[in-house]
């Protein structure tokens, strides 16, 4: 038990000392690093620009020469369209989670620190809200909004805070149920001190986790989006969008989707693994403890 | 159990209006006039633009207000007569969601049976298994599998089965080879959660004394894990797999785009890019109604297969609802018996030695 | 007791495997049960008594490993294959629990859970299985069984699913009864009617171990003892032999540390004087909840006073309403009706500010030490937060205060910025109570400190309480369910039951000379372990409710439907 000791012990400190030592939760977050990085530095990176065309060079296949990954049916760099594909996929991800957890933040902690009609009021929209299936409502508002990055980040912000509202509140009200609160009160402490110095402390780690876990449903979100057309306007390159625009040619030319394909799914993995490696560090899942 | 039926289908009905409310408000601010959109949408179809339906226009014209353009359609719905759509003028809303509904039932319903039928043995073995390589190896798999949307399943399944091996169609919906790759991707995400939820409830249930009375009275391990563990915790599964069918019943739209399978999801999502109005309100008030009945059987379900539940709704009383009101300083003259009353029961600690790992 | 004994242990050794293989030893045992002998194992949390007792029947999980001997009808159960020792669970050796509502499958019903294993093991036909299960019923006492066979263990009342459980694993016939706390969920006048189930089953002639913290139910209970601590045997005897005369240190420090009633007190002839300087007065306090199922009186009627530097307990059975009351009198729940003043100011008429003025003066300390201290903050921190709040000091002065506060509790300064978690339970304690004495309050409430920490922490705690009461000048309320805490402690003690007062009175006079009915059903529940446990009948119904509190002597204040009890003599 001497080893105790030099564990850091806050919150914060604590889960992240228990993360690291996950291997593949560190490498996918030392992964969706070198993502961010690649996504920042995209006009260094890429060889062409990804709206650049050549018709007299399309369908090259990949390693043919000055196109590691070849040319689409327009006749552009596969690989420069990758990385700039990551930004879109990357920013919508981020912001539109970003979106998602404030308004699941307010609505939540708001509900269950206040109780009462509010409560009810706001669970009851969030029940409304819920019975949209899906992706049903982010279609809906992008009809609205158009397909700017801007009104797609809103849109599946907008589409996906029920269910984090959700937790939030669960965690929120479970939390509640812990005596220190009453202790607090007991000593006099404010209530809005109690849920903003003492309980949300306490959420950090859930939070977290679901963030870790929206990120991913975000991105999922933009590519299917654009998989039914309703992604970024081209020719700005998505992953849903190359997908799309490929699978239209998938028999004769595969290479066209196996390239978003993978990125897509090893960005997914390592968004999951961290997830998961952060709710087992924080302990706060529904998963076992010994 | 009545008066709790009556008291949900009341509810069901607000929710499906508030629904109804919210997608016709939001659609008054879809840019374009009646006019403009109704044409767009037949032009779309390479119909004659010029020749706007005149029963559309009666309906939904420029010269009926909003508000009564509401009360036209929710009367239309009431009375199942929707009237044509915008798109296809040729067809009334409620045909159009009748042809597509079994289509997407087709995908839905193999794809369910699926996932059960792999979802709960391989949760209850990793259950059964817990801390052994067979545990880890399965949560391991399945977290990955559950990190990949369907649609990426789809198209991995098309690269090797139908691009590669060439065995299988890449699209379309001409027959039952057409069904192979959309069911199996479709139910992929959703086995790998249900098996992660029946490992967890196996293991809660696990941990309860019962588990280890039952053994003390001389069960068989795998008797008991059957006629108590197994079966308590494969009720909650229920209130799971009920939300889960509704989404595999509507929420196709990303898989019947890509393999070009004319279901509920993809006349939702023509509905939605043409800006079909009438289509529109109707195929999402069909998914919202699909979702709020298969909530309502789940419940009723719940309720049957759980006493607890059961005795509960017979004697008047709902699940005690968690605690309320804590934070507030001044809550004078109101309060609830879940959070501030009975006393701590005198409970000394207990002997938790067996839980050491 | 001549001839062979019905179970003989023979260093019995368990120990659990880590991952890493390592082996963490948890039990180490010895002992003889004969056939209708009675044995008790005693220990605080963590002494590998469970531990031990599951063994013996295989109940362990893979990771236990268990070597030795326990013979029992002629066979080493110990590597006993699977099968054989299947037939010895149920028919041959029976186990019940701390906790009914766990240990009973929640959607089964009783029938199914009291005949199935008698189909496993073949010993008849569904008919007599229901049969029998309804005689086991029968037997522990539950009314009208062939009706209540029929339910789910929610169904019942908490005594009468332990009675239920108990009826479970007797249904088999068997020889041996391994009781895991049997009853340390249930309150004490549950607790003696549970005991008195399992003894007249003992009568019958079925051997009993008793797995138990409290030295009173072993002596209550029990012909022979075993003491186990950190997995070892520490000593084992005569339950006689135990009590007069234990021989190691450890048992002797249980023994000391075990609270008991003393009811040959002589009742003080000259009480306290009644013109005290009253601190906190609460009058006709009501409190009720309005649930799904009807209304709640939680707290009904209920009047106390607090004098300066007085004790005041509050004992009562749970649902008694008592932590209701606490929780009124610190205004955390709002009343329905009534008043409370804290030395003069009317504290439920106070406003936010008055209010938050008046809780420095009073202070709280709750149960469960671990969930009330902040999780998140050091003990530096939690010991400072009700400076904070009250702007009190600089963080420099705070911290002054602290690092005195933790000696004064006894709590190595050094460790000021850990965090709670670090802490044992009793240790958290002192930090809680350090805390609540931060900003110097007058009054003290205090909720059920000592009963979620083991007997000798839990004596360690009351000492501290009783030190500071004298050294700070403080007064206390104390809501307990354990009358010997409040003898211990209390100059007056207010007994409450269903939401009312039905007894109060000076301690001496109320230990000497319990007026109400149900005062003397908790007395005479309660089982000492020094001396002999008092004559008890099962209680019937008491009235608690009906008639008004009258005063019979100076400060001894009765609930009575029929005036004018007799004076005991």
């Amino acid at each position: 038990m001497s080893e105790l000791q030099h564990i850091p012990q806050g919150e914060l400190g604590r889960g992240w000392a228990r993360f690291k030592r996950n291997r593949l939760a560190l490498g996918s977050l030392v992964f969706v690093g070198l993502l961010v990085a690649v996504a920042l530095a995209a006009p260094l990176l890429a060889p062409y620009s990804y709206a650049e065309q050549d018709l007299t060079g399309r369908f090259l296949p990949p390693l043919s020469d000055g196109h590691l990954l070849g040319t689409d049916e327009l006749g552009r760099d596969v690989f420069s369209r990758l990385i700039y594909s990551l930004r879109t996929a990357l920013l919508i991800g981020f912001a539109a989670e970003l979106v998602a957890l404030a308004v699941a933040l307010v609505i939540g902690m708001w509900a269950a620190y206040q109780g009462g009609r509010v409560e009810q009021w706001l669970m009851g929209f969030t029940d409304i809200m819920y019975a949209f299936p899906n992706y049903l409502f982010a279609v809906l508002l992008v009809v609205i909004m158009g397909r700017s990055p801007l009104s797609i980040i809103v849109a599946i912000g907008i589409a996906s805070w029920v269910n984090q509202a959700r937790l939030i509140r669960a965690q929120v009200l479970k939390i509640k149920t812990f005596e220190f609160v009453e202790a607090l009160r007991s000593i006099g402490t404010s209530g809005f001190s109690i849920a903003v110095r003492h309980i949300l402390p306490n959420a950090v780690g859930p939070l977290l986790v679901t963030t870790s876990f929206g990120i991913p449903l975000a991105i999922i979100a933009e590519s299917g989006l654009a998989i039914l057309g309703l992604g970024v306007a081209p020719p700005t390159p998505s992953w849903g969008g190359m997908i799309i625009d490929g699978y239209t040619y998938v028999l004769g030319n595969p290479q066209l989707i196996v390239a978003p394909l993978t990125l897509f799914g090893l960005t997914m993995l390592a968004f999951t693994w961290i997830g998961d490696g952060l709710r087992d560090a924080f302990d706060t899942g529904e998963e076992d403890r010994a | 159990m009545l008066a709790y039926l009556a008291r949900r289908l009341v509810r069901l009905i607000l929710s499906l209006v508030a629904v109804s409310i919210i997608t016709f408000g939001l659609l008054q601010l879809v840019p374009g006039s009646f006019s403009e959109l109704a044409e767009a949408g037949t032009s779309e179809l390479g119909g004659d633009a010029s020749a706007t339906d005149p029963a559309l226009t009666e309906r939904y014209g420029e010269q009926v207000p909003a508000w009564e353009q509401y009360l036209t359609f929710m009367r239309g719905l009431v009375t199942f007569d929707m009237g044509p759509s915008y798109r296809y003028p040729q067809s009334t809303v409620e045909e159009l969601i009748i042809e597509a509904f079994p289509v997407s039932l087709s995908l839905a319903v193999p794809a369910m049976l699926l996932t059960l039928l792999i979802a709960v043995p391989v949760g209850v073995m990793a259950a059964v298994k817990k801390g052994k390589l067979a545990d880890y190896g399965s949560v391991f798999t399945l977290t990955t599998l559950q990190a990949l949307p369907g649609y990426l399943f789809a198209l991995l399944l098309v690269l090797v089965f139908a691009v590669w091996l060439g065995m299988l169609p890449v699209r379309g919906w001409a027959g039952p080879e057409y069904l192979v790759i959309p069911v199996v991707a479709l139910a992929v995400q959703p086995t790998a959660m249900l098996a992660r939820y029946v490992r967890t409830s196996m293991l809660e249930e696990l941990r309860e004394d019962y588990v280890v009375a039952a053994q003390a009275k001389g069960g068989r391990r795998r008797v008991v894990l059957v006629r108590h563990v197994l079966r308590n915790s494969l009720i909650p599964l229920v209130t799971v797999a009920g939300p889960l069918f509704a989404n595999l019943a509507t929420g196709t739209v990303f898989i019947e785009a890509l393999l070009g399978i004319p279901g509920l999801g993809r006349l939702f999502t023509t509905a939605a890019r043409t800006r079909d109005m009438p289509l529109l309100m109707g195929t999402t008030l069909f998914f919202a109604l699909i979702f709020l009945l298969m909530n309502l059987i789940v419940d009723m379900v719940y309720g049957l297969l759980d006493p607890r539940i059961r005795h509960q709704r017979s004697s008047g009383w709902r699940r005690p609802k968690p605690p309320r009101r804590l934070l507030a300083t001044t809550s004078r003259g109101r309060g609830t018996p879940g959070h501030d009353a009975p006393d701590r029961s005198p409970a000394a600690p207990g002997d938790v030695e067996v839980a050491r790992p | 007791m001549s001839g062979e004994p019905l179970l003989s242990v023979r260093d019995l050794r368990v120990a659990f495997r880590d991952r890493s293989g390592a082996m963490a030893p948890a039990a180490n045992l010895s002992v003889d049960v004969p056939a209708n002998g009675s044995l008790a194992v005693v220990g605080e949390s963590g002494s590998g008594k469970t531990v031990s007792m599951r063994a013996l029947l295989g109940l362990l999980p893979a990771t236990a490993v268990v070597s030795g001997e326990a013979h029992f009808g002629g066979r080493d159960l110990i590597g006993l294959p699977e099968p054989e020792l299947r037939k010895v669970r149920g028919p041959g050796i029976g186990m019940i629990f701390q906790n009914a509502m766990s240990a009973l499958n929640p959607t089964r019903t009783l029938k199914v859970q009291l005949t199935e294993h008698l189909r496993w093991h073949g010993s008849c036909d569904r008919k007599t299985a229901v049969r029998r299960a309804v005689e086991a019923l029968d037997r522990v006492g539950i009314p009208e069984p062939d009706r209540r066979i029929r339910m789910y263990p929610f169904q019942l009342s908490g005594g009468m699913r332990q009675r239920a459980m108990i009826a479970m694993s007797i249904v088999a016939g068997p020889r041996l009864l391994i009781a895991d706390e049997p009853t340390t969920a249930v309150d004490v006048t549950i607790q003696r009617q549970v005991l008195d189930v399992l003894k007249q089953l003992r009568d019958d002639g079925l051997a009993i171990i008793m797995i138990t913290h409290d030295l009173g139910v072993a002596r209550y209970f029990c012909d022979d003892v075993v003491v186990m601590k950190d997995g070892r045997m520490v000593e084992t005897a005569t339950m006689k032999r135990f009590i007069a005369d234990a021989r190691e240190p450890y048992s002797r420090k249980l023994l000391d540390a075990a609270p008991d009633i003393d009811l040959r007190v002589e009742p003080d002839q000259s009480p306290a004087p009644s013109d005290r300087n009253q601190l906190l007065q609460a009058r006709d306090l009501v409190k009720v909840f309005h649930g799904r199922g009807g209304d709640v009186h939680a707290v009904d009627d209920v009047s106390v006073t607090v004098g300066a530097n007085e004790t005041v307990g509050v004992v009562g059975e749970s649902g008694s309403g008592k932590s209701t009351l606490a929780r009124l009198l610190m205004r955390l729940v709002e009343p329905s009706s009534g008043e409370v003043t804290f030395d003069g100011h009317d504290l439920l008429a106070a406003r936010r500010s008055e209010l938050h003025a008046l809780r420095r003066r009073v202070q709280m300390v709750f149960q469960n030490p671990y969930g009330s201290l902040l999780p998140h903050a050091t003990v530096a921190a939690n010991i400072v937060e009700p400076l904070r709040v009250h702007h009190v000091g600089t963080p420099a002065q705070r911290r002054a205060r602290a690092v005195e506060l933790l000696e004064l509790v006894g709590i190595p300064v050094h460790r000021a910025d850990q965090y709670p978690r670090q802490f044992s339970g009793g240790q958290q304690q002192r930090i809680a109570i350090a805390r609540a004495l931060a900003l110097e309050p007058q009054l003290l409430v205090c909720d059920e400190p000592t009963s979620a920490l083991d007997v000798s922490i839990q004596a360690q705690i009351l000492d501290l309480l009783d030190d500071l009461k004298h050294r700070l000048g403080l007064s206390m309320l104390f809501i307990t369910h354990n009358l010997a805490v409040a003898q211990r402690l209390c100059d007056r003690v207010v007994v409450m039951a269903s939401g009312h007062i039905v007894e109060s009175a000076p301690s001496s006079q109320l230990f000497a000379q319990p007026q109400h009915p149900y005062t003397r059903a908790l007395l005479a529940a309660a089982l000492p372990v020094r001396s002999d446990p008092p004559p008890w009948q099962p209680a019937t119904s008491i009235d608690t409710r009906s008639g008004e509190l009258v005063e019979v002597t100076p400060q001894h204040w009765v609930r009575a439907a029929t005036p004018v009890p007799e004076e005991t003599p």
